[in-house]
Order: structure tokens, then sequence, then C-alpha cells
């Protein structure tokens, strides 16, 4: 499940976002400033300077995106703790079971 | 009486007598380790395998000691960055709390020396599995506050997150590193939490 959603949002919306014509997988940004036009790129629309248009925006939201790899980092991570304090196939194995009085 | 000299190197023996040397190649290197109970292995007609993951070792532990030791000698404050830089990453709301007073002082002082002891680790090859997951557990923070993804969601940060989980899941340390020594004690092979630090 980890895997999948890191899957799910670098490759598979990565590439969605770059046949969907998007330059940069965060919203790109022209700003003039006493005639000199300058470009960037910016994480979300709230964060753009003032006096910039937005030029393209990807078809993914940027934040979303970054959420959905860390709910698969997260993932892995608790899965991790589980098996490290929790749960043992090496152990559970070797459990002896008490020999029953018939 | 013919003599026979034997030279030994990474890529095999050499052997030879007078006028006569024959090459033998390197027996082939396996890797073979628990994963947190679980078995895995890694076969190779050769020892590349071991060659490049100790390699790739090396070369991430020194990423990480180059790091902390600069912001070692140098000096360093990660406020300005979590105030101004990371407003917007979606790990901000955490990063604030890290901007003024103990918090700050504690990240100013882990993060250099826990690079540099995490890269020290890693070029050494010891304790290789817990400087790893330290290391992954720096790169999940950089890489959500940095949010240098205008080139693309994968970045220097997560190809660093993914290669410490790599090192650490192949046991990276017992390639030339001090781990296969540490591994040989007695008392690291009668204790379950020797083989989750050690590797």
């Amino acid at each position: 499940m980890a895997a999948g959603s890191f899957l799910l949002a670098v490759p598979l919306m990565g590439m969605v976002n770059l046949l969907a014509g998007a330059e940069s997988p965060l919203y790109a940004y022209e700003v003039t400033v006493g005639g000199e036009t300058t470009t960037g790129t910016a994480l979300s629309p709230a964060l753009l300077p003032e006096g910039a248009t937005i030029v393209h925006s990807p078809l993914f939201d940027p934040t979303l995106r970054a959420y959905v790899v860390a709910v698969g980092l997260l993932i892995l991570g608790l899965y991790f703790v589980y098996r490290l304090f929790v749960y043992s196939p090496r152990e559970a194995e070797t459990q002896v079971v008490a020999p029953t009085a018939d | 009486m013919p003599v026979s000299t034997t030279w030994k190197s990474p890529l095999g023996e050499l052997t030879g007598g007078t006028n006569v040397y024959q090459w033998v190649p390197p027996t082939p290197y396996q890797v073979n380790t628990d994963v947190l109970d679980d078995h895995v292995s890694l076969d190779s007609d050769g020892p590349w395998a071991g060659y490049r993951l100790a390699f790739t070792r090396i070369l991430v532990g020194y990423w990480l000691l180059h790091a902390g030791l600069s912001k070692l000698l140098v000096g360093f404050s990660v406020q300005g960055y979590l105030q101004f830089a990371s407003v917007g990453a979606i790990s901000h709301p955490v990063m604030v709390a890290f901007t003024s007073g103990a918090g700050l002082a504690f990240v100013n002082s882990t993060i250099p020396v826990g690079e540099f002891l995490i890269g020290l680790g890693l070029v050494v090859g010891a304790l290789v599995r817990l400087a790893s997951f330290f290391g992954s557990f720096l790169m999940f923070f950089f890489y959500f506050t940095d949010h240098e993804w205008a080139h693309g969601f994968v970045s220097s940060d997560l190809v660093g997150l993914l290669l410490l989980i790599t090192i650490a899941v192949f046991g990276a340390g017992r390639v030339w590193g001090l781990d296969e020594w540490l591994e040989s004690m007695d008392w690291a092979k009668n204790s379950r939490w020797a083989r989750y630090l050690l590797g």
C-alpha cells in the first residue's frame, strides 16, 4: 500500500501531468516589475508574489501529491514500527504450544 | 624448487611461479541478511553486487558526512529557512514549532551533529542500519520542507531516502564495513536488537 501510494503520487501523477502539457509540477507564474518580466514557480496560488499571473497550472495540485507521498512513507514507517515491536515471524514460528492432557 | 606466490585482491587471486601465472576470479558474493526477521538474499555470479552496495554506502555516507561537517565548521542556523522558505510546504505547521526557543536550539544542534554521525557510520560501515534509519528520518523532513519540486517530484532528498532504505535492507555494512566484525561477536549473535542496528 505504501509503495502504491508512492508510485501513484510520483510517476503516475507526474507522467499524466507532463502529458497534459505541464512544464513543472508547481504553478508557473510571470511577474513584471519595472518593465522587466521574471518567471518562477510556486507551490500554491496563495504563495505567488504580488502582481504575478499564473502562466500554467499543474493538473494535480502539488500539495495533494505531497500528501499522498507522505502517507505512503508514513505507512511504511508504521509498518516498520509494527514489525520492530509487535510482530516477529521468527518468534511466531518458534512459539512452543503447551501439550494437552489427552 | 619452484616458488609459488599468491597475490590476493578484490578482483581475484594471481597465483604464479616461475614464468607461469594463473588468475583465479573472486568467489561469488551473496548478500544474505534478515530484515525485521524476514530473510533477504541477493545472489550474484561475482562480487559486484557487494562492491556496488559498499560503494553506494560510502558515497551516501560521504554526502551526509560532508554536509554535517561543513555545518559544524562554518556554523549553522535553520531559523530563517524554516520560518520563510518552508512556507506552503505540508511540513510547515510542524516546522514552525522549531523556529524559536528550545525547538530551534534542538534542531540547530541535531542536524549538523546527526548528519556528521550518520555519515561517519555509513562511511566506516558501523551501525549501518541505525544510521540509515536516522538518515531516512532526516531525508523525510528535508524532502517535504525543501519542496524543490520545480523539475519534478524526484529530488536529491527523495533519492537519498531511497538509497538509505536500500542500504539498510541489504545490510551494506557487512561489505568492507565494521559491522561484519561487530556481528561476529557473541553479544551480537545472541541479540535480536543487534540484528536491527547492525548490518
